[in-house]
């Protein structure tokens, strides 16, 4: 489809256009150097995310994956999607899965850790307060959730990506990707609530 | 209270890390290569040699980049015949390959060159010969048939490498690097080299393939081991590349227009992924059992069941 774009948007073409993220890929079949204007494009933003969930160490080595799966994967790339960060959050999500002790001990190191104990100023805004006391509660209802549903639940609000976009990523279908945040949702404020009936203390 | 969306959020804020600079060693990773991975390992066995050679380069043969989509690896055990060619219409070193589909071991036995072929292929194309080396130079398609015929085993794949190849790939993978023990002039091959260790590129290295004078004995013996330690050393350069996937694809696009082979890129690439599955240090090789008969080889007892393995 990307013959059909740029020839329905001649106006783009007077600049000097920029590829996307399909072209790329294709291009990187026959140039393979191509591919690293992905990484330029995407590492940084899958560096984000990735130490969101395990940390920077891990987050590192995980991005560096992520493309080399990539990289191995492109000739099997859908090239009507324009977009390739479903495809590469789904990848990076997958690695995320085998460290997923390191995740595990992230978000328990949060809830052991006694926030409320830090300073606060008095004059914060409710919000912060809510939101700094809310950390223990939200870290334990991350490590709580089954992978599949976090997994959904913080592409969704930690990689922004879309709910078609999730399912793209995690190969399931939008439906799923809809129970399984609902279900997520409900958990997590069930412990925001502190009357999460799943947690078994 | 907030919305739990936007409480995760401000969590997930503040749990971020800026990429470090040191994100760069990863793009490194993915374009040049900084990344330690298995070794071939490097053989002492001579006759070994080029099958390492073929091994380490058929996981290179990934894409010749055209858009068909990959393969995936096989679900079936793989038969691949390997062919060295020397200069002339003759197959220097003969093997088969058998390459499992579920992650065991591969198995690679080698043929002499100078087997004596009971029932040869009949095609005027692939000789008047009876030796393995003669008819298997004569093509890909000869060279089937007569090792099927000699060891009744299916081949799926042939794929051959001659030395125009071999000066392509040498310079595909950047020169290879021999040791001479004194000077070297040779104006015949045009080899001139000082005493030491050099990085020869695709053109020089088939001249010290080639030369008769200057090394060694200048006898066949010699060269042909000489050949073999190019073809190791060939094989080393190439696992270095191996190492990372672009250097890899474009080693690949070079090997491709320089080996001949049965079947597309395709089916190299299943080849190759099948392979990569078990691992290309994973490789058991041994030498189909022969006794001297007449100036040439017939196989010996046991020849039949170096191959049982190979039945479908």
């Amino acid at each position: 489809m990307v013959t059909t774009m740029s020839a329905a948007a001649p106006a783009r073409d007077a600049a000097p256009r920029v590829p996307t993220d399909a072209e790329l890929v294709r291009r990187s079949r026959t140039d393979p150097e191509a591919f690293a204007v992905l990484f330029d494009r995407y590492a940084a933003m899958l560096y984000r995310y990735v130490s969101r969930r395990l940390g920077p160490g891990p987050a590192e080595d995980v991005v560096g994956e992520t493309f080399l799966v990539a990289f191995g994967r492109r000739a099997r790339y859908d090239l009507a999607r324009d977009d390739a960060r479903p495809w590469l959050f789904g990848i990076a999500t997958r690695l995320v899965a085998r460290h997923h002790r390191d995740e595990a001990a992230r978000y328990r190191a949060l809830h052991r850790l006694p926030a409320a104990a830090e300073a606060v100023p008095e004059d914060a805004v409710d919000d912060a307060l809510t939101a700094h006391a809310a950390r223990p509660a939200l870290a334990a209802a991350l490590e709580d959730l089954p992978r599949r549903d976090r997994d959904v639940l913080l592409l969704i609000a930690w990689a922004d990506l879309s709910y078609a976009e999730a399912a793209q990523a995690l190969g399931i279908a939008v439906g799923t990707v809809r129970s399984r945040l609902n279900r997520a949702r409900r958990k997590v404020r069930a412990a925001l609530g502190g009357t999460d009936p799943t947690k078994e203390v | 209270m907030r919305d739990d969306l936007t409480l995760l959020r401000d969590l997930g804020a503040d749990l971020e890390h800026e990429p470090p600079a040191t994100l760069a060693r990863q793009r490194h990773r993915l374009i040049e290569g900084a990344r330690p991975r298995r070794r071939l390992p490097l053989l002492a066995v001579v006759t070994a040699a080029f099958v390492v050679a073929a091994l380490a380069l058929v996981p290179a043969v990934l894409r010749t980049g055209n858009d068909e989509p990959a393969a995936a690896p096989a679900s079936a055990p793989l038969t691949v015949l390997l062919l060295g060619l020397d200069g002339g219409r003759r197959a220097d070193s003969i093997a088969l390959a058998r390459v499992p589909a579920d992650g065991s071991p591969a198995q690679v036995v080698s043929l002499p060159r100078d087997l004596r072929l009971g029932a040869r292929p009949t095609e005027a194309k692939c000789g008047t010969s009876d030796r393995l080396g003669a008819v298997a130079g004569s093509g890909l398609d000869c060279a089937v048939r007569a090792v099927q015929l000699l060891t009744k085993v299916p081949v799926d794949h042939a794929f051959a490498l001659d030395f125009r190849g071999f000066r392509a790939l040498v310079d595909s993978v950047g020169g290879v690097d021999v040791t001479v023990p004194h000077a070297v002039d040779d104006p015949k091959s045009g080899l001139r080299l000082a005493a030491g260790t050099h990085r020869l590129d695709g053109e020089r290295a088939l001249a010290y393939a080639r030369t008769r004078r200057g090394l060694g004995d200048g006898g066949d013996l010699e060269r042909i081991e000489r050949r073999h330690r190019l073809l190791a050393a060939l094989a080393v350069r190439a696992q270095e590349r191996a190492k990372n996937p672009v250097r890899l694809a474009r080693l690949a696009a070079a090997f491709a227009g320089s080996a001949q082979m049965t079947g597309g890129p395709g089916d190299v690439e299943r080849i190759a992924n099948t392979l990569m599955r078990s691992g290309p240090d994973r490789v058991r090789y041994s030498t189909a059992p022969v006794v001297p008969d007449g100036t040439g080889l017939r196989p010996a007892s046991g020849f039949a069941a170096c191959f049982t393995a190979f039945q479908r």
